[in-house]
């Protein structure tokens, strides 16, 4: 490549640097962090993640919290969760490419507004903060606390048990087992900390497959907790994405222009 | 005598094809599968030394530029292209203007070339040089990719894009909503050219004569302008040498329309001593080939 060549590279990638967007992330009061808008190879990363398993999603969150990562112009001093990730997504979209998306649906035409999304979101959070922060749940000397599953969890899980494995969901026996696995990983991502008496096991310092273990031995009473908790917040973030019936799928479709 | 061509940018004064040049584009077109490389660097040789100009010149050349200077180069050598078509299971015979198939065809360049501004960054996107699609490409809008410009506090940075793998770099780097709006480009580009049927214009509508701007495409038209059996080229080179007692060398140099002229001639001089009363050793001559054009 010629000089000036390295130089317009370097500075188209400057000019890159320099376009951001700041991204309001409503589960840590008000923080927000400034991202970088999506270069045309990352949405060729995002859009490539459409052979995705439609029930675990690996290779788009994986793929997304990598970008995520990547458009962040500094460290934002606190765990990233998932919350944050789908702000981001939104967010992404509308800048990167267009503030809405028209689809199909059964016939019907239906106009997906990025701002609209947000602006249910935001308020939806804000009214149930309750379930956007960490809590706790004690039984017996065991105590547990929990929360919106960590960007960084996500990444273990997918990298230790979605990693290169194939599922046949044409197979029922396969099916069943894979659902079965993918609930006590949604379980296993939301538990932060495990305390018996002075305590504390920090689920984020071990394996994916420990955390596995460990949420198989708890009693069955706080899983319970931890499972209406997780049925709450994605119920509302499920209605938050919905426009007149549909559900907007948060995947590699979101990318796609056609 | 000379000819002139106007080309996209540029108008460029040709020497006639040559009778030498002549051979080598039938040889380089010969058979049912000739090789890219050998076309394109003999086409190029030919076309640098027909138009006195570099060779890297006429490899930068975009495809439609090369196209219309094929075609101008064919019409002034050749004049027009005969064709025989099948219509409703009747055949028809028919000339196909050149200069109209290259009118139709320029009209396309303005088309696909424009720039593609976002706020300030500036994207030429143009039909690519016969050089860039010589290249591999993982995708083909890539190759029409020729130069960007970067506007930064008054100071103006440009690049120009001379390898695929260098758009592809440069792609990638780019926002969605420009790399998306080169994709729309380069997708009406090939809306607009697959529409176009040079056939059409004479009423033809169920058969298509349409150039795509590929390497391939322009082999297929080489192969069709430039249809003369080789080993009637021989023949008449032969005969001219044998009976008509001219320096194969001086007809090798000749242009091909002076060639044609003297093939003509002797074939009227053997048709005269071959007719009735006359005896003549070259008698024979008329029922070989050669010295009579063959019609695809």
């Amino acid at each position: 490549m010629s000089t000036e060549n390295k130089e317009f590279f370097e500075l188209l990638n400057s000019i890159a640097n320099e376009q951001t967007f700041k991204l309001n992330l409503l589960g840590h009061e008000e923080e927000s962090v400034v991202c970088k808008q999506l270069t045309t190879s990352q949405l060729k990363e995002l859009i490539k993640t459409a052979v995705d398993s439609p029930l675990t999603q690996a290779a788009f969150n994986s793929t997304v919290t990598k970008i995520f990562k990547e458009s962040l112009t500094e460290n934002p001093g606190f765990k990233l969760n998932i919350i944050d990730r789908l702000l981001f997504i939104l967010e992404t979209r509308t800048h990167s490419l267009s503030p809405t998306k028209i689809v199909e649906v059964e016939g019907k035409s239906i106009t997906i507004s990025f701002e609209e999304l947000k602006k249910k979101l935001k308020q939806q959070i804000k009214k149930n903060n309750n379930l956007f922060i960490n809590s706790s749940v004690t039984e017996g000397k065991i105590t547990i606390s929990f929360g919106i599953p960590s960007i960084e969890t996500e990444v273990q899980l997918n990298e230790e048990l979605y990693k290169n494995v194939q599922f046949n969901l044409e197979d029922m026996e396969e099916l069943r087992k894979v659902i079965g696995e993918a609930f006590i990983n949604e379980i296993a991502k939301s538990l932060n900390t495990i305390t018996i008496d002075d305590k504390i096991l920090d689920l984020s310092s071990g394996t994916f497959k420990n955390r596995l273990k460990i949420v198989e031995s708890l009693p069955a009473s706080l899983i319970q907790k931890v499972i209406e908790y997780i049925e709450s917040y994605k119920k509302i973030i499920s209605d938050c994405l919905t426009i007149e019936g549909y559900t907007v799928p948060i995947d590699s479709t979101l990318f796609t222009v056609r | 005598m000379n000819f002139l061509t106007q080309l996209s940018k540029d108008t460029l004064i040709c020497s006639e094809l040559q009778v030498k040049d002549y051979k080598e584009i039938l040889k380089c077109t010969f058979g049912d599968t000739p090789d890219k490389i050998i076309f394109i660097e003999t086409v190029c040789r030919i076309f640098s030394k027909i138009t006195n100009r570099s060779l890297e010149y006429i490899k930068q050349l975009n495809i439609i530029d090369f196209f219309c200077l094929l075609l101008d180069i064919r019409a002034n050598s050749l004049g027009n292209c005969s064709l025989i078509l099948t219509q409703n299971e009747q055949k028809f015979n028919l000339e196909l203007d050149l200069i109209k198939v290259k009118q139709e065809t320029s009209s396309l360049f303005e088309q696909l070339t424009t720039t593609i501004k976002h706020s300030n960054l500036e994207v030429s996107f143009e039909c690519p040089s016969i050089e860039r699609l010589m290249q591999n490409t993982k995708e083909d809008y890539l190759s029409y990719i020729k130069s960007s410009c970067i506007t930064k506090k008054r100071k103006k940075c440009t690049a120009m894009i001379t390898t695929n793998e260098e758009a592809e770099l440069f792609f990638n780097a780019l926002p969605p909503k420009i790399s998306l709006e080169i994709i729309d480009n380069f997708n009406k580009f090939v809306e607009s050219i697959t529409k176009m049927n040079y056939l059409s214009r004479y009423g033809f509508y169920e058969q298509q004569l349409t150039f795509l701007p590929s390497i391939e495409s322009l082999l297929w038209f080489a192969k069709l302008l430039f249809n003369e059996p080789l080993n009637s080229l021989y023949d008449n080179i032969f005969y001219l040498s044998y009976s008509g007692k001219m320096n194969a060398e001086y007809v090798e140099g000749l242009s091909v329309g002076e060639y044609n002229y003297f093939v003509g001639l002797l074939r009227q001089v053997l048709a005269s001593k071959n007719s009735p009363g006359e005896n003549n050793q070259d008698q024979t001559f008329e029922e070989d080939a050669g010295l009579f054009e063959e019609e695809t």
